[in-house]
């Protein structure tokens, strides 16, 4: 189940990647191979990659024009359409950002038939997660939870940090048929999530509220969290200037997980491929806490007969309240080691070879990871031989439907280079302050952006008699 | 070849041409911020019985049957002893001169008088100390020998008498023991009372060979004001009458404020006395309460105080209770007076001679205490009461923003299960005391309806009530030109005040508030950068 779940982070990949003809494009599904016989891959040069997505902030939600003026209003302006911004964010917003920078990869062919790849790398991501409600209580007030109720529930953020070791093996089964496999191994650095498992607030129609609130922290590297007397977090502290030893990856923090994939020629020009990505656990044993804190309250109101019986002050009355109120919670401390799961990825791609030059791509991607998101992405990609290969895509994802990406991928000698964003930023906007004076442009949107790009070094052609042969041979 | 290059290269240029889509002037970027959250909260609850909100004490009781109770007792109402009635109690004496001849009875008979006062008739009175004085004095030339006897007055069974010689030309003085002795002042049948006969005889003891005309005897015997340990009698018609005088309640200002009515339905004042004075005493009040629409007299009746009747019951403890059933007191209290004017008489004897002996003893008197009992049993038929308090909803400092200007609206949701059986209404209002002008106001109509309640007048069970109060934004908006706040309470019993209830110490009020905001929060950051 965990390797299914995750632990709630949101890794990212460029989908416009799986169409394009570099090593890379295996990260996503390790059946596949790149055009070479021996693939090297640089430390961070091959390609560190980004991702960012949100579904919360861009420049055009936080600035409008202001209607009939030249002035700027922001989101907490009077005429600004609010409804819009909530509609924007769906059920729940995130904010995620993933950072991997390879250390070291390289691949090779094995007896012509086995294409064999290792590699080492670093990995971390972060993704927080607030539903809709939140904002709706922030912004509007509960009054609209009358009779239903605010669902919290998956509120949080969550982080790691780990270093991945794999290796990986692919061969043709068939003609038609070619599998790949990937085993990595992580050792995880730091690890914190603070994830309301169930938190939600129904309101009712007399106005008295149910919580129901099921929240739990973890973390795992040099946190210091001390508790009060009653048991309760007092304070968390990240120690200051930590020793390598004490955030940099280890042992005592070490997970499991597989890459499957499989690629299948359905017709000669048609292709069908799937995979599963970071199918797996980390399982964090050095310096964890596990702090778990739940409750299942109704509030009613503060009873004040006391206040009126025997004339007691009302403020003491709140705080016995607020006091009682915590001590319904049940809290339960732990330094056992905890587990979180990988952010697994489901690939499942289609790729149309009408003309040797051209490829027509579509690619479901299912993310699985704090709730199962779902992205689809067109693409068209044009090949020159084995020098050019360039890729266009069209990707809804986000509750975002005009995400256009691009890949490219030149190859001159053992050395390509390659770039690819998964959004191309068609629109800035640009920031004029201070009398005119001050300029600064920004991409107008912020909320899905991936890119990767770097050099690989190639040696030889593969061996791999191809369907879809390249017209474009020298 | 060239073809695909020139595709590839127009794809390239199709998807990269980035533009600036908006250019945003920061030097223009609008302050305002408006928030409009609405939030609902149910803040408060509570659930009170009459028995956690009223402490008991001497004045606030409940009774064996929990019905609430104001009792105000006032001890040593009223004292009086024997002296109020005796203060001219003179005391008794008797004088007589005796001329010496030989020709003449040297012995006598006379009545020792008393004069009590008018009307006062002493039959018997018991001394329980005192004594009789007397001074004989001798004008003769020779010694005489006198004895005096008084009969009704015996101690045990001997009669009072003495015996002296008295030297020619002396005077002897002495005195006798009056302790226990009881005087009979009755023996006179043709005026049985304030009358002891006297007797005495005088002897020569040498007689000369002639008497001058000289030759004469005192007696002067002077009984001394006796401690007495009772008497008997008929001590007189008479009447004390209490000076008119006015009780200010000091409720002026509280009752002018109410207007309706209340009508307390059985308020009773009761008098507790103890009577040692054995003679009928008629007790008459006149009260009056007053307000400024007029006055409602008690009319209560006159009332005959117990007493003893024999010196072996010398005291009497008794009550009387003056109620509705006497007198008006009901309608008095309930108008809610603001004063109280009351004279009264006590009258001893109203009915005159009975043949019934009066008994006063040494140490009579009449103790009374006081007890005025309020049971809460009661109508109320719009009863209002206002109240008028400085605007505590505006600031004082007016450079101080009014927290309730966030406001656009606000309104309180009340959810009452009452057990009491009072409906309760509260009229909110902006007062301008400048131009007299009320700016808003908040009616909340029933804030609570008053339980059912049975024959007797008790309730059978809550009425349960859900009301809303709006505070509107115009209302709000006022606060801040209002300089004073007028709030009204409006009371009424079950069935609009039409019958009788009762208040127990079980009844109980749950009660629960809510409250919905919506805020109104305007701010402009651009002003107050500037």
């Amino acid at each position: 189940m965990i390797l299914l779940m995750g632990s709630g982070v949101f890794a990212q990949h460029i989908q416009t990647q799986y169409f394009l003809n570099i090593p890379q494009s295996a990260q996503m599904n390790p059946a596949f191979r790149p055009d070479a016989n021996l693939y090297l891959g640089l430390p961070v040069l091959s390609g560190a990659y980004l991702g960012m997505s949100n579904n919360l902030l861009n420049l055009t939600d936080l600035f409008q024009p202001m209607p009939g003026t030249d002035s700027i209003m922001t989101i907490l302006h009077p005429d600004y359409d609010r409804d819009s911004f909530f509609r924007s964010i769906g059920r729940k917003g995130f904010v995620s950002t993933e950072i991997n920078v390879p250390l070291l990869s390289a691949g090779f062919t094995v007896a012509d038939i086995w294409w064999l790849e290792m590699g080492i790398g670093l990995k971390s991501s972060a993704r927080a997660k607030l539903p809709a409600d939140l904002f709706t209580l922030a912004l509007e007030g509960n009054e609209d939870f009358v009779g239903s109720a605010a669902n919290l529930s998956g509120t949080g953020f969550n982080a790691q940090a780990y270093l991945e070791t794999y290796v990986g093996l692919s061969r043709n089964i068939t003609e038609r048929l070619r599998v790949g496999g990937r085993l990595k191994i992580m050792q995880g650095a730091l690890s914190a999530s603070l994830i309301a498992n169930e938190l939600e607030v129904q309101v009712n129609e007399d106005y008295s509220h149910v919580f129901n609130a099921e929240v739990a922290l973890k973390l795992n590297g040099p946190f210091d969290p001390t508790l009060d007397e009653d048991g309760f977090i007092e304070d968390i502290l990240f120690r200051e200037d930590p020793a390598f030893s004490e955030v940099g990856p280890s042992f005592k923090n070490t997970g499991l997980g597989i890459d499957l994939g499989a690629e299948y020629s359905l017709m000669e020009n048609l292709k069908l491929s799937a995979s599963i990505i970071d199918l797996g656990f980390i399982r964090w044993g050095k310096e964890a806490y596990t702090f778990t804190a739940s409750n299942d309250f109704t509030f009613d109101g503060i009873d004040i007969t006391e206040g009126i019986i025997s004339d007691r002050d009302i403020g003491e009355i709140i705080e016995e309240f607020g006091d009682s109120l915590l001590n319904t919670f049940d809290f339960v401390e732990s330094d056992e080691p905890y587990t979180t799961g990988l952010p697994a990825k489901v690939y499942l791609a289609a790729a149309y070879r009408p003309v040797d030059f051209l490829s027509l791509g579509l690619l479901s991607r299912t993310s699985i990871g704090m709730g199962v998101r779902e992205s689809l992405t067109l693409s068209a990609s044009l090949f020159a031989g084995d020098v050019l290969s360039t890729s266009l895509s069209y990707t809804i994802t986000n509750r975002s439907f005009n995400n256009f990406g691009f890949g490219l991928g030149v190859r001159g000698g053992p050395v390509q280079f390659y770039a690819v964003i998964d959004q191309i930023p068609v629109s800035w906007v640009e920031f004029v302050g201070n009398n005119g004076n001050d300029h600064v442009v920004l991409p107008q949107r912020f909320d899905y952006i991936n890119m990767r790009f770097g050099f690989n070094l190639m040696f030889g052609r593969a061996g791999i008699n191809r369907i879809d042969k390249p017209m474009l041979v020298e | 070849m060239k073809n695909k290059k020139i595709l590839i290269i127009l794809l390239f240029f199709l998807i990269m041409p980035s533009c600036i889509k908006e250019t945003y002037d920061m030097d223009k970027l609008s302050g305002d911020v408006a928030l409009n959250p609405g939030l609902v909260l149910r803040a408060v609850k509570g659930q009170l019985s009459l028995d956690d909100v009223v402490e008991q004490n001497d004045t606030v009781v409940f009774d064996e049957s929990r019905l609430l109770k104001l009792i105000f007792r006032e001890d040593s109402l009223f004292e009086f002893g024997v002296d109020n009635f005796y203060t001219q109690f003179t005391e008794p004496s008797f004088e007589n001169t005796t001329q010496i001849a030989s020709d003449l009875e040297p012995d006598g008979r006379d009545t020792l008088v008393i004069e009590p006062g008018d009307d006062i008739k002493i039959k018997k009175m018991k001394i329980s100390s005192g004594q009789v004085s007397y001074t004989l004095t001798s004008w003769c030339s020779f010694d005489v020998r006198i004895d005096l006897l008084v009969p009704g007055i015996v101690n045990e069974t001997t009669p009072l008498g003495l015996t002296e010689n008295i030297p020619a030309g002396s005077t002897v003085s002495g005195s006798l023991d009056l302790s226990g002795a009881l005087v009979s002042f009755d023996s006179d049948p043709e005026k049985p009372y304030n009358r002891v006969p006297v007797e005495w005889s005088l002897t020569v003891l040498s007689p000369p060979g002639g008497y001058v005309p000289s030759d004469s005897v005192r007696l002067f015997i002077e009984i001394e004001k006796p401690d007495f340990d009772y008497a008997t009698g008929y001590f007189g018609n008479h009447a004390e009458e209490s000076e008119r005088d006015t009780l200010d309640l000091g409720m002026e200002e509280l009752f002018s404020r109410l207007s309706g009515s209340i009508y307390l339905a059985s308020p009773s004042i009761t008098v507790n006395y103890k009577n040692s004075c054995g003679l009928p005493i008629r007790i008459n009040t006149k009260v009056k309460g007053i307000d400024d629409e007029g006055e409602v007299a008690l009319d209560s009746d006159p009332v005959d105080l117990d007493y003893p009747n024999s010196v072996d019951n010398r005291d009497v403890s008794s009550s009387f209770t003056i109620d509705k059933n006497n007198s008006n007191l009901p309608a008095l209290i309930s108008m809610l007076p603001y004063k109280i004017e009351f004279m009264g008489s006590a009258t001893i004897n109203p009915d005159g001679e009975t043949g019934e002996d009066n008994i006063i003893f040494g140490d009579s008197r009449v103790i009374a205490d006081i007890e005025a009992a309020i049971p809460m049993d009661l109508r109320i038929d719009n009863l209002q009461l206002s109240d008028t308090t400085e605007n505590f909803l505006r600031s004082d400092d007016p450079e101080e923003e009014n927290p309730l200007e966030m406001l656009e609206e606000m309104k309180f949701d009340l959810y009452v299960e009452n057990g009491f059986p009072l409906d309760a209404s509260v009229m909110v209002e902006l007062y301008d005391s400048t131009t007299m002008t009320v700016l808003e106001t908040i009616n909340t109509g029933e804030l609570i309806q008053a339980a059912p309640v049975d024959a007797n007048g008790k309730v059978t069970g809550p009425n349960i009530t859900t009301v809303e109060v709006e505070v509107t934004s115009d209302f709000i908006d006022e606060t801040e030109n209002a300089d004073q706040i007028i709030i009204t309470f409006t009371l009424n019993t079950t069935d609009n005040g039409t019958r009788d209830v009762k208040i127990y110490s079980d009844y109980k009020l749950v009660f629960a508030a809510a409250i919905r905001i919506k805020a109104g929060i305007n701010l402009n950051f651009n002003s107050e950068d500037e």
